[in-house]
């Protein structure tokens, strides 16, 4: 194409009115520049603008903060020596299903507002994902725990296409591995990290295409063989906790290959039957 | 989203108090504002984690705020520019996923016209993509945003006659790319709205 067969030999304001009438909706004007506007075009659907909102308003002023869309655990007996008293004596418990764990966290009781509105600053002043790399080596526990709790939350909300809100869950169930690892290094329990991480791994399935179903299969596995590995070099206290984040990790994997499985069958209807590893738990460490 | 919206109204609801006139605004610019931002940060999350921001920063700092609908959607855009130029400084500022991340990409169970569609729409991203930064954002300003030459001079700072000559350029350079026959322009009638370009070397 020359100059003298495009845009480049057409006046500048012809242009521009063409344009006008693009963007007010005159497709058949100019095609390939209403092509362009579809390519580049987004929209947010309803029930996405809801959440965002409620996240923003959440973000701006915390006393218009539901509990129920964002409860924050108790910072106080995060940092405080109570979360973990008893963490050698505490009994096996059985693997907490993932509905429970939620219904658990929905009751966990109102947000702290100065942890909301610091968030949110951090946020204002960082961006979102600055403010979670500001608290990132936080642990609970720590004084800025909370405030990565709370950046998560308003960062998960901040997301827009549940691809965006998969990725970050993934990169959310790392960070709480992370913190599993921390704890567990101490002796402390990691029950709560572990139901976390599972949720995380959960959350980060729903809804996931099967490549990314794929990537999220391959994550858990390293985790898995991570926590294997570290788990024979824990204080003992924090051996239960750990099997316990291997075992919901184990079955996070299960599930996944589920859906990957019947995302793949939905997508070929005469594809065979499963691909991929069947899972299954491996040897332990210990 | 925005249909039956009146923005205007939204404005003077926010304005005089009634906090829930922003989910209005929101309803009206999240949109555009989506549309622009993801064509200058490097991950779809960050542009949508940027117009959360926008919003958040709008609703924190409206008691500052003066001026009409325009002025407001204008002031929207330069917020969300400014974000997407911090965030730049600390990455690069070239969009690198492809219309995957936003959720475009060929269906799985898609028909083949619309994977045909879908990756039309993932070439034309890459072309725009790859525009000088001065031209990319006017072109995503002008037709992702929708938002009209004039208004994109208040939103960048710049004259609106260099507007038209960088969109005009934008659109030269992404025909070149696509490989496209830019139609003629049909003739206009009636005098240009705006006045006449001011030949000059401009940036991008």
């Amino acid at each position: 194409m020359t100059d003298r067969e495009g845009f480049h030999d057409r006046d500048t304001d012809a242009l521009d009115r063409a344009l006008d009438a693009v963007v007010a909706g005159d497709e058949a004007l100019l095609p390939e520049a209403s092509m362009i506007r579809a390519a580049l075009r987004r929209e947010v659907p309803d029930a996405v603008a809801r959440d965002h909102l409620a996240a923003i308003r959440s973000a701006a002023d915390p006393q218009l903060a539901s509990p129920e869309r964002s409860p924050e655990p108790d910072t106080t007996k995060l940092s405080s020596p109570e979360r973990y008293p008893d963490a050698q004596r505490r009994p096996a418990a059985d693997i907490v299903p993932i509905d429970d764990v939620r219904k658990r966290r929905v009751g966990r009781g109102r947000r702290r507002g100065a942890v909301a509105v610091l968030a949110a600053a951090m946020l204002l002043t960082f961006g979102s994902g600055s403010a979670l790399a500001a608290a990132a080596g936080t642990k609970p526990g720590d004084a800025l725990y909370g405030v990565k709790r709370a950046s998560e939350r308003i960062a998960l909300a901040m997301r827009l296409s549940p691809e965006s809100k998969a990725a970050l869950h993934l990169q959310l169930a790392e960070r709480r591995i992370d913190e599993i690892d921390a704890l567990a290094a101490e002796g402390q329990d990691v029950t709560d990290l572990a139901a976390d991480f599972a949720a995380s791994l959960e959350a980060a399935g729903e809804g996931a295409s099967s490549e990314a179903l794929g990537r999220i299969l391959e994550r858990t596995r390293a985790h898995i063989a991570h926590l294997n590995e570290i788990l024979n070099q824990v204080p003992e206290q924090a051996q239960q906790g750990l099997e316990r984040a291997i075992d919901n990790a184990e079955r996070q994997q299960q599930r996944t290959e589920e859906r990957r499985q019947q995302t793949q069958d939905r997508g070929k209807p005469d594809a065979p039957g499963r691909s991929g590893d069947a899972p299954g738990k491996k040897n332990r460490g210990r | 989203m925005s249909g039956g919206v009146d923005p205007a109204a939204a404005l003077g609801r926010v304005l005089a108090g009634d906090r829930n006139g922003f989910e209005d605004l929101y309803r009206v610019y999240a949109g555009p504002l989506l549309s622009f931002l993801a064509t200058q940060v490097r991950r779809t999350e960050d542009a949508e984690d940027l117009v959360g921001q926008v919003f958040l920063e709008a609703m924190r700092g409206i008691d500052r705020f003066e001026g009409d609908a325009a002025a407001f959607r204008a002031w929207l855009f330069r917020i969300g520019r400014d974000r997407a130029t911090d965030l730049g400084r600390r990455q690069s500022r070239r969009p690198e996923e492809p219309l995957e991340a936003a959720g475009d990409a060929p269906a799985e169970q898609g028909t083949e016209e619309q994977a045909l569609a879908a990756l039309e729409r993932r070439r034309v991203w890459e072309a725009v993509a790859a525009l000088p930064d001065a031209q990319r954002e006017v072109i995503a300003l002008r037709l992702g945003s929708g938002l009209s030459s004039g208004e994109i001079a208040e939103v960048v700072g710049k004259d609106v006659n260099a507007i038209k000559a960088l969109q005009h350029r934008a659109l030269g350079n992404l025909a070149k790319t696509l490989g496209k026959q830019m139609p003629q322009i049909p003739p206009t009638s009636g005098p240009s709205p705006y006045p006449p370009a001011v030949p000059r070397r401009l940036e991008g």
